[in-house]
């Protein structure tokens, strides 16, 4: 038994980690999901633009400002995205908000390599979190104890947030009726920015988390977890915070017992089938409302 | 006028017939051209030459005016002489380096000639409506010949051709789906690299395999098939799976649908490198040594056979149901169509002719990867999609050779730094041909939505019925 | 005695806790017009679409021409949220998706007006022609299908001409008028070639002159095709003067049944419409 918790205590710790960092990510998409009902392809490039701020800014400056900088540069990036990509398409077809949405992410990657080189860099070491401990018998970087925590404490704010402020009731109602909310005078491009901003700054922190774990930072480093994460909120429920949570917890867990079994090459796989296990059975996800066509 | 075109055609027909002797007659006289070329030889004309105008200057200096006459004379012969042997020897030559090129023109000529000839006599109308098209077609095919053989095989023009072809049928494939049936799929790499690996593994050399297959004690599969039975079967492997995944996804509604193709692609791409499979995909490693195209010709008629295939079926009643269901499902489905079994036809369809661009892109690349194909080319493809317009099967083929084109060829020089004079030009080094691409896409998808034609067609109908029109313009405003 | 056009009996179709159609049944003979006709919200529309297998009714059965082509008993979360009126349920369960449905030969319109938007007039009407096709993929592609083509071609034209729309034939559909626009959808239900037609609101967004020519070639088209019309309908003065019998619903209820006479002095009918006068 304990030789058993030995041999897998690392992957079940770096499930949940990745689980946390994947449910920060994943947040930003069920939320634009629930609001514009758009799959913003551009997320995970977000995520990338923050972990290339953070190595640059870490050059020049002291993390005490490069850290709350990279965020404000984060929030800035996702909330210009929104301006000049989605804001102009609010009335197209949803096919042409997504395919603007590809067309950011195909933007931004290309920026990242041309001012990178393509090269990958080294993200900075944040003092403490990128510390090493020993957990019974696993060695592991601080960073995994302190996501999952990190995650939970974000969530829990988010969703107090969202139940007993004015603005989170503005989005509670923008999700449910994006014309009627918007007949009743509630202003919509607000809404809209408030959520892109609350993804951008989640991504952000997700970010600085997964990139202390796993240090090389490419140009395309983000679109595999910015697709799992994506997953994560459909399998919760696309639109349901709690139900994005669950889902990235599970999707990290479970890939992470994948590579226990020594199967890493499927790893990602698997979260796709997982994904389209679950739209087969459930499509609405685990958490998510069925929707009646009016004909 | 009935006269006149005949007359027209007997005309081409002669000149294909002297284009024709000439490349064929010159390819046997090489021996005596070179002898003709022969620097020594010349080098004797040259001295005749020369003397004959020092006896003109004497002549004159002599102030003779006869004997300058006569020598004037005999220069201006020799000089028309050489001046003619200079000319056939020119004209040889050419024959001579452009013998198959001339061929395809004198070919193109004939057809021409046909469609002339039929133009004349056709009473019923039908046959007009296709000599134009079909001498549009050959104009194409032995252009990309001539321009192949002019410009070399390994030319930018030619990668761009051949890439652009390619790419026309990975986008009109692509636009069945998306931009006809309106099943937003993002499955395309997938099914290229179903179809990429399909070839390229039925199409190694079978004393190459020891060699490719090294890890895998040479693979299990050791005979070679014709290219083109290659690519059907690459074309066929995609439909099946298509096929297969086709009944669980495509219940989803848009996005659900978009990402569970999305996944699909991701899945096959993990199961293509996955080392258990390594006997028959050679695990994550490098497919090569298969056969490749060595002409642009060939892309070009396996493309263009597809592209017309789709478009033929876009304009039959199975098309017309297609855009029925994209315009309106319930309606479609109130009109008697049956929504699972149309969409299931577009989606394999479209995955055949994806599996068939795959094996394409196989073979200019001249080597596969898995890990090449991932959403990233799917995205580049729907780019092309967006840009040709969706549901215009020419909008998609003009996007495809103009993004490669741009991509390969014309953005390349800001991809360089560049100093004018002692001034270094700003921004430009490597990678910023793809940013300045980008933002155009960019400004394309969100100023320019239709794309380059809508949803309408390239159509010499209506090309002939605007140019008329303008011209009645022209006329009632004068 | 004949089977009956259309039999519905004890449709009842429920969205979660709301009942829309309750212990619906119904008939309709050949040849007749008959009008289905309740206030706003009465579940109308509702009944066609169980009818059309647009919606699975959550219990009830629908003949056509005597042959079961809906039927349905309370299933899973139903059985216990179920809260229709009619407990015997039917053993069966026969589902049909819409397409099948119009092959047997119903052919409906659409309440809010469903056209194939990129498309012109005549390519509409065409569409629904291909419910007959014969030729398959391969024969379709290859143009071996001039013959059937050509029919095909033939009958949309002629159904256009039998609306009245043959001159705006290349015109696209939303570029017409509302009033044209409705008989460009009853065009294309013909040419499915129906027997029984279920029109939703034809006169919606008519003058009363289009409604009045809407009357007449309703008449019309029943005699010249061999048509069972069934119609959902708002303009009072149309179903009264069009109708064989009339079917009233409030609720998902029916409340009232009866030739057009019967209805217009029913109560019933009149506290529907015009709501209890409280004092």
């Amino acid at each position: 038994m304990t030789e058993f918790i030995s041999a897998n205590l690392p992957y079940l710790l770096a499930g949940i980690s990745v689980g946390g960092q994947y449910a920060l990510i994943a947040i930003g998409y069920t939320m634009v999901y629930g609001i514009l009902r758009l799959i913003n392809f551009a997320h995970g490039d977000i995520f990338t633009v923050a972990a290339y701020c953070m190595v640059y800014m870490n050059a020049t400056m002291p993390l005490y400002i490069s850290l709350p900088l990279t965020i404000v540069f984060t929030v800035a990036l996702g909330l210009a995205v929104e301006r000049v990509a989605y804001k102009p398409l609010r009335d197209a077809p949803r096919m042409s908000i997504m395919i603007s949405a590809i067309g950011v992410s195909y933007l931004l990657q290309n920026l990242m390599w041309y001012v990178t080189g393509g090269l990958a860099q080294q993200y900075p070491t944040i003092p403490w979190i990128s510390s090493t401990i020993s957990i019974y018998t696993a060695t592991t970087k601080m960073v995994t104890l302190v996501t999952p925590v990190l995650t939970l404490v974000l969530v829990v704010l988010l969703v107090q947030l969202i139940k007993h402020t004015k603005i989170g009731m503005a989005m509670r109602a923008v999700s449910r009726d994006f014309e009627t909310s918007r007949l009743m005078g509630i202003k919509i491009n607000g809404v809209i920015s408030v959520t892109f901003a609350i993804g951008s700054f989640l991504a952000a922190v997700g970010s600085m988390l997964y990139f202390s774990n796993y240090t090389a930072v490419t140009p395309t480093a983000g679109a595999m977890p910015g697709l799992k994460a994506f997953v994560a909120a459909v399998f919760g429920g696309i639109g349901s915070i709690p139900g994005a949570v669950i889902g990235a917890f599970i999707i990290g867990i479970a890939e992470n017992i994948i590579k226990a079994l020594g199967w890493t090459a499927f790893s990602d796989a698997f979260t796709f089938a997982l994904l389209i296990v679950i739209l087969i059975f459930k499509p609405t996800g685990l958490f998510g409302e069925a929707v009646h066509e009016k004909v | 006028m009935k006269v006149f075109k005949i007359i027209l055609a007997a005309l081409l027909v002669i000149l294909a017939l002297v284009i024709t002797a000439s490349a064929l007659t010159t390819r046997g006289t090489l021996p005596t051209l070179l002898e003709r070329m022969d620097p020594e030889n010349l080098a004797a004309q040259d001295a005749a030459m020369q003397k004959a105008k020092d006896r003109v200057t004497t002549a004159l200096a002599e102030n003779n005016p006869e004997r300058a006459q006569r020598s004037l004379d005999r220069y201006i012969n020799g000089f028309s002489a050489q001046l003619t042997l200079s000319g056939r020897v020119g004209y040889d030559l050419f024959f001579f380096r452009n013998g198959p090129s001339m061929l395809a023109l004198a070919l193109f000529l004939v057809v021409a000639a046909a469609g002339l000839i039929a133009h004349a006599l056709d009473r019923s109308g039908r046959v007009r409506k296709l000599v134009l098209p079909a001498i549009l077609i050959t104009v194409l095919y032995v252009g990309v010949y001539i321009v192949e053989n002019i410009a070399g095989a390994n030319s930018m023009l030619m990668t761009v051709l051949k890439k652009g072809a390619i790419y026309a049928l990975l986008a009109v494939s692509m636009n069945l789906l998306n931009g006809f049936t309106g099943l937003f799929s993002l499955g395309q790499a997938g099914f290229m690299l179903i179809g990429a690996y399909t070839y390229a593994i039925f199409s190694i050399e079978t004393q190459s395999r020891a060699q490719v297959y090294q890890y895998y004690a040479g693979g299990i599969i050791q005979f070679q098939l014709p290219a083109l039975v290659s690519i059907a079967l690459a074309g066929l492997a995609a439909a099946l799976f298509a096929f297969l995944i086709g009944w669980p996804v495509l219940r989803l509604k848009s996005d659900y649908l978009a990402i569970a193709t999305l996944g699909f692609a991701e899945i096959i791409r993990a199961i293509f490198q996955y080392d258990g499979l390594g006997p028959l995909t050679n695990g994550s490693n490098l497919l090569r040594k298969f056969t490749v195209f060595d002409t642009a010709l060939f892309p070009f008629a396996v493309a263009g056979v597809c592209i017309a295939l789709i478009a033929l079926l876009i304009h039959s009643t199975y098309g017309r149901s297609f855009k029925a269901i994209r315009d309106d499902e319930v309606a479609a489905e109130a009109m008697g169509i049956n929504l699972y079994a149309h969409k299931q036809m577009a989606f394999v369809i479209s995955s055949f002719f994806a599996g068939v661009g795959g094996a394409l892109l196989a073979m200019y690349q001249t080597t596969v990867q898995a890990a090449a194909f991932t959403s990233a080319m799917t995205y580049e493809i729907l780019l092309i999609v967006v840009i040709g317009g969706m549901g215009s099967i020419s909008g998609s083929v003009i996007a495809s050779f103009l993004f490669v084109a741009a991509s390969e060829w014309w953005l390349r020089f800001l991809d360089n730094e560049t100093m004018l004079g002692s001034f270094r030009v700003p921004l430009l080094r490597s990678g910023f041909r793809m940013v300045v691409f980008s933002v155009v896409i960019m400004a394309v998808v969100l100023f320019y939505r239709k794309g380059i034609m809508g949803d309408r067609e390239l159509s010499l109908g209506r090309f002939r019925r605007r140019l008329s029109h303008r011209r009645k313009g022209g006329a009632q405003d004068g | 005695m004949a089977d009956a056009m259309l039999e519905l009996s004890h449709v009842t179709m429920q969205f979660g806790g709301v009942v829309a159609v309750d212990n619906l049944s119904m008939h309709i003979d050949q040849d007749e017009i008959v009008a289905l006709i309740g206030p706003n919200g009465a579940g109308k529309t509702t009944a066609f679409n169980c009818i059309t297998g647009v919606y699975t009714p959550t219990s009830g059965q629908v003949f056509y021409r005597g042959e079961l082509i809906v039927s349905n008993r309370p299933q899973g979360k139903m059985k216990t949220l179920y809260a229709g009126s009619h407990k015997d349920f039917p053993t069966q369960v026969v589902v049909n998706t819409p397409d099948r449905i119009t092959k047997m030969g119903l052919a409906r319109t659409f309440q809010n007006i469903r056209l194939f938007k990129t498309q012109t007039v005549f390519e509409n009407v065409l569409i629904a022609t291909h419910l007959h096709r014969t030729s398959n993929l391969f024969t379709a592609t290859m143009r071996l299908n001039r013959q059937e083509e050509r029919s095909f071609r033939e009958h949309a034209m002629s159904m256009l001409e039998a609306v009245g729309l043959q001159d705006e034939k290349d015109e696209l559909a939303v570029s017409l008028p509302y009033g044209k626009q409705r008989r460009l959808e009853i065009a294309r239900a013909l040419a499915t070639r129906p027997r029984l037609l279920l029109l939703d609101e034809p006169a919606a967004g008519m003058n009363p002159q289009e409604t009045d020519a809407l009357g007449r070639f309703i008449v019309d088209i029943r005699s010249r095709f061999g048509l069972t019309v069934f119609l959902i309908e708002h303009h009072m003065d149309l179903v009264m003067d069009i109708s064989d019998r009339i079917y009233v619903i409030d609720f998902g209820r029916q409340i009232a049944h009866g030739i057009p006479e019967q209805i217009q002095d029913n109560p019933d009918v009149i506290t529907a419409y015009l709501g209890v006068d409280e004092e």
